[in-house]
């Protein structure tokens, strides 16, 4: 009689401590994104230049949509990683875009003075687009698939390591899925998910 | 044959249902991108004071991504203040204010609304409370019935033994039962012996 009792009190702390502990695993700063895996919000934002420049014209590349702030400390963390992905990554098919967030040209341009970068930077004006990208803060960054969909968001400073490999896995899948991507906009329906969206859209 | 054509109105109805939310996200998506308002786009937008009460209604419901357990409406952050222009820009154009959610659902995910959405896994939060009241008013009414049915038998007991010897030598105590308690109680004790079998 009383054995059963210690037994179900005993079982129901053990799942309350579970629950607490499997909360414990989890980091409540990182929220789950709505927007992985839809298509990235397209925008058509002036550059700190005063060129316009589109996410859709990017299209068929990897594209690093970067929020960034000069008054952000950790953005000064990750520019060197940011620097870095320019440099090695010119050419094969990997764009940057900043995409700068409550902030001033004066300021966001000053801050490229003092930490280079070569990579276009656009303004957003009442954060606009950040919110359509789901933004909570700077930095974040946004990883765009060729098909121009969002692959994976990174919230915080980039490090080197999850940068070339998140690159790296989008190159892959563009140069693996380029065939493929062929047969599904010979053949409609050939290829399910993405792909199709890429057959479809491409022509 | 006439099965697939019959099917056709639903497939339809289907899909105009399925498709309202998405084309006005788009259009104002497209509309955003090309910086102007959307062309086409229903201008039966609210204005004046309809707008900022509706403006406010929405940003009541919505969670500020940068603050603690505050609404965007409450919030003073700049990213508040810039989430409140956006619905307001939304609402204006037309947009229902279950668009304009849906739009920063779209985005934000269900985290951004305040109330948790009664549906999916979250109504577990609606559900819970319900079921522990539930439990917790079976379990005590299971104790007191238990407790009742103890102190029954801890009465019983000795009366029993009382009854065996019944010598009027003693004092009355407790245990001595009138003649009335005593049926009610072996009836009590054959109704539980009855719902036990």
């Amino acid at each position: 009689m009383k054995r059963w009792k210690v037994g179900v009190a005993l079982a129901l702390a053990v799942a309350f401590l579970g629950v607490l502990g499997f909360g414990l695993t989890r980091d409540a700063q990182v929220l789950p994104s709505a927007i992985i895996g839809q298509e990235a919000p397209r925008f058509d934002l002036e550059t700190l230049d005063g060129d316009s420049l589109g996410l859709a014209s990017l299209e068929g590349q990897v594209v690093l949509v970067n929020f960034w702030a000069s008054w952000c400390i950790p953005c000064r963390e990750e520019h060197p990683v940011l620097e870095m992905a320019d440099r090695r990554y010119d050419g094969k098919g990997v764009k940057l875009v900043g995409v700068v967030y409550q902030d001033t040209r004066a300021n966001a341009k000053r801050f490229l003075e003092q930490h280079g970068g070569g990579w276009p930077s656009v303004l957003d004006p009442s954060s606009r687009v950040a919110i359509s990208y789901g933004v909570y803060g700077v930095p974040e960054t946004y990883f765009v698939d060729p098909t121009g969909h969002i692959a994976k968001k990174h919230v915080g400073p980039l490090t080197w390591d999850l940068l070339s490999a998140t690159v790296d896995s989008l190159l892959a899948s563009r140069n693996g899925a380029a065939p493929d991507t062929a047969a599904a906009a010979g053949m409609p329906g050939g290829a399910p998910g993405a792909d199709t969206a890429a057959g479809a859209k491409t022509p | 044959m006439s099965l697939p054509l019959r099917a056709l109105p639903l497939v339809l109805l289907a899909a105009c249902m399925a498709a309202p939310a998405p084309t006005a996200a788009q259009g104002a998506e497209s509309g955003q991108a090309a910086g102007a308002s959307p062309a086409a786009a229903p201008s039966s937008g609210l204005s004046g004071e309809k707008l900022d009460n509706a403006t406010a209604d929405v940003a009541a419901q919505l969670r500020c991504p940068v603050c603690r357990g505050q609404s965007v409406l409450e919030s003073t952050a700049t990213l508040s203040k810039e989430m409140q222009a956006e619905i307001r820009d939304r609402l204006a154009r037309g947009q229902s204010p279950e668009q304009v959610k849906a739009y920063f659902v779209s985005r934000y995910g269900e985290w951004i609304l305040l109330k948790p959405p009664a549906h999916g896994l979250t109504i577990l939060v609606y559900l819970f409370p319900a079921a522990v009241l539930v439990v917790g008013f079976g379990l005590a009414i299971l104790y007191v019935r238990r407790r009742a049915a103890r102190t029954d038998e801890d009465a019983a007991a000795p009366a029993s033994g009382a009854g065996a010897g019944r010598e009027p030598g003693e004092a009355p105590t407790p245990a001595e039962l009138s003649r009335d308690e005593e049926a009610w109680l072996e009836r009590a004790l054959h109704e539980r012996r009855d719902e036990g079998a």
